[in-house]
């Protein structure tokens, strides 16, 4: 029993092969597809297949029986009139060798723009037919594509954000890949450590720890960088190239799968920040010191009132020292007050005015001569008229401080000058007030630590005082946009000189008066 | 969902709402994706999610948003990004409906990881169409209907739509629904 074959009816045929054509053995057309016949109207019966679809491509090369002997070549046929391209197979119609042949294929349509331009729409094309399905993963494609180049773009801005970011960081940032390759390393990094790193690129990350650890302090336990926990931080203190506290901060990179895909590394100097912290502390202690002192005076004495009586005279000595005390802590918690109210407003409030130094100093003198004597104050004022932009209050108890200093630590019948300089300084020229004792003087070092707060140059506290003077005189001075000198000889005495931008005197200035006076 | 629906609900907020807009949507979804790839699907919950903090921003309710977001779809979306394959759909209003089914068919084949809709179109007459819509995803009907609307107005071809709502399905909670587009006579 033979098995029977089955074959489409023409009209089936043709709605399963839209774009078939059907030629004889002279190649002249037969039969043609509906919707071909459509978008190529000179495709048709009668026509001659070599004029209307000529062969192309790579197919124009291949000797036409061959395409019609060998049904699984690929043939490839043009409509020059609409540029169609066509591409399938001949076969020949059966039975024997004598009859027609048939291609069938499909238009090549690479774009939907293609598609449309020929007038062909989706439902031109079998159902059975791929064709039109490389239309729309053409189209996918270069969605695919502009989705690249935005995903690309995005990246790039992002990244020149990050680098941005990192390179205007005043930290250290440093990454390294998996293989503790550096992948970037910002500016602040080599400012940070300098001479540390050797070359212009920071080595591998093992070459990285064994440098940080040689120079970190060996009195201070830490840990490599490489084996710093994600997340963690903590201080590291480098004695090289420069003496710096380093807080460290890691960050663990994770890449695909959770595996490590390497470290990034924040180093921030926190040197500033630790010694800052602990001038707080040492001056909490200090003040509080300070504080105790007297008040355990006046603690004192008033326990020893309350509980027995005494005799006029030494009540009143008591009472006399805990005035002294209480004053001393008036005055110190003032000065306290002051310092830190130039801390806190920055001289916001200072009340700059314009004004003439002579008298000024003149009145600030005069109300020491009773304090100083029997010592001798010399006013050297013979420079002309000076005016400076200053503040009267800061200025008067910035003389007041350095001239109580002057007296305080200056023997009896000795004397204290106090001369009127002037010196060319651009932008302007500066006016000097100098003071200069004969007093117990200074070492190097004394002279070094003399504007630290609570600092005395006779720490035996024979000498009163709060050891902030000085303190207030630099601030106050520095706030007026003026400097303090200070000169010392250890035994022979001290200068201090106060300088501050002359200013040109008001229009309406009297001439002054020229003083020598003794 | 795929990226593309994603992308397009972005475009349509920025356009119609601003930025500043799409910025609150998306904080108050808490979702952070700043490019949607077009072709790679998403979770749908993250979709419903945009589109429920968007009627809370804009102040419009899901059915309005949503049909207009059927608009935006046809009208500026497709016609950007599938501009020539959404015209060889068909000439016609009529002929792209039928072709609706294959579309999402062969969709469904070039892009595996994503599950779009199922459509039907049958002829009711010379003037009706029947649109059956069937998606697992549920809440979405105002937004076919939109689509509608909108290739109704790409094709120029005034239409009256109906919808018929239909039961939500049983097994996957999605949408089954109906529409019936008449082309008015004269």
């Amino acid at each position: 029993m033979s098995a029977t074959k089955y074959t489409l009816d023409a009209s089936r045929f043709a709605a399963a092969f839209p774009f078939h054509v059907v030629f004889n053995h002279a190649r002249t057309l037969l039969q043609v597809g509906e919707v071909l016949a459509r978008i190529a109207p000179d495709v048709r019966p009668g026509a001659a297949l070599d004029q209307v679809l000529p062969t192309t491509g790579s197919t124009a090369e291949v000797p036409f029986d061959e395409l019609v002997r060998q049904p699984n070549l690929v043939a490839l046929l043009k409509h020059p009139p609409s540029g169609l391209m066509l591409r399938g197979a001949i076969h020949q119609l059966g039975p024997g060798d004598n009859g027609p042949f048939v291609f069938l294929g499909s238009p090549w349509v690479p774009t939907a723009t293609e598609l449309v331009r020929l007038g062909l729409t989706l439902s031109d094309f079998a159902a059975h037919d791929a064709a039109s399905d490389v239309t729309q993963l053409a189209q996918i494609h270069r969605l695919a594509q502009d989705d690249l180049r935005r995903l690309n773009q995005l990246q790039r801005t992002q990244q020149e954000e990050l680098n941005a970011l990192l390179e205007l960081s005043p930290d250290g940032i440093i990454a390294f890949n998996r293989e503790g390759v550096v992948t970037h390393a910002n500016a602040s990094l080599r400012s940070l450590l300098g001479a540390l790193l050797p070359g212009p690129t920071p080595p591998h990350l093992a070459v990285f720890d064994s440098l940080l650890l040689a120079a970190a302090n060996p009195a201070i336990p830490c840990v490599p960088c490489s084996e710093l926990p994600d997340g963690s931080h903590d201080t590291i203190e480098l004695l090289r190239p420069r003496p710096i506290i380093l807080q460290r901060s890691a960050r663990v990179l994770h890449g695909a799968a959770g595996v490590s895909a390497g470290r990034v590394l924040y180093l921030r100097d926190i040197t500033h920040e630790t010694e800052v912290a602990r001038m707080k502390t040492e001056f909490l202690t200090t003040a509080a010191h300070e504080l105790r002192t007297p008040l355990a005076s006046v603690h004192g004495f008033t326990e020893l009132l309350l509980a027995e009586e005494f005799p006029r005279d030494v009540s009143r000595e008591m009472l006399t020292t805990m005035h002294r005390q209480s004053s001393l802590l008036v005055k110190l918690v003032n000065e306290l007050l002051d310092l830190a109210r130039i801390e806190a407003r920055a001289g916001k409030d200072l009340q700059v005015e314009l004004l003439p130094l002579v008298p000024l100093l003149r009145e600030v003198v005069e109300g020491f001569y009773l304090e100083s004597a029997p010592r001798r104050i010399l006013l050297n004022l013979s420079a002309a008229a000076v005016w400076v932009a200053a503040d009267r209050v800061k200025l008067t108890q910035a003389v007041n401080n350095v001239l109580s200093n002057a007296c305080k630590y200056s023997p009896q019948d000795s004397t204290i000058q106090v001369q009127l300089l002037v010196r060319e300084s651009r932008p302007r020229q500066e006016v000097g007030v100098s003071f200069t004792d004969q007093g117990i003087g200074m070492t190097e070092s004394q002279l070094a630590q003399i504007y630290e707060r609570f600092f005395r140059a006779d720490p035996s506290g024979a000498v009163g005082g709060t050891g902030l003077g000085m303190t207030l005189v630099k601030e106050f001075l520095e706030l007026m946009g003026g400097t303090v000198e200070v000169t010392s000889t250890l035994g022979a005495g001290t200068t201090v000189t106060l300088w501050l931008q002359a200013a040109a005197p008001p229009e309406d200035a009297q001439a002054p008066r020229n003083s020598n006076l003794a | 969902m795929y990226g593309l629906v994603n992308r397009s609900f972005e475009d349509m907020v920025r356009a119609r709402w601003g930025s500043t807009a799409w910025e609150a949507v998306c904080a108050r979804a808490g979702v952070d994706v700043q490019v949607y790839v077009l072709n790679e699907p998403y979770p749908d919950d993250l979709t419903y999610a945009l589109v429920m903090s968007a009627t809370e921003v804009v102040g419009l309710p899901p059915a309005d948003l949503l049909r207009e977001f059927g608009h935006h779809w046809v009208l500026q979306t497709a016609n950007q990004f599938h501009g020539p394959l959404l015209r060889a759909g068909g000439h016609t209003l009529r002929e792209f409906l039928h072709n609706l089914p294959n579309f999402h068919t062969r969709v469904l084949m070039m892009l595996p990881g994503l599950l779009p809709p199922k459509f039907t179109c049958l002829d009711l007459g010379e003037r009706v169409v029947s649109i059956g819509y069937r998606s697992h995803r549920p809440g979405l009907a105002p937004f076919v209907l939109g689509l509608l609307e909108g290739l109704s107005q790409l094709f120029q071809e005034p239409v009256n739509i109906t919808h018929v709502p239909g039961p939500a399905l049983a097994a996957d909670g999605g949408a089954s629904e109906s529409y019936l587009v008449h082309w008015p006579s004269g």
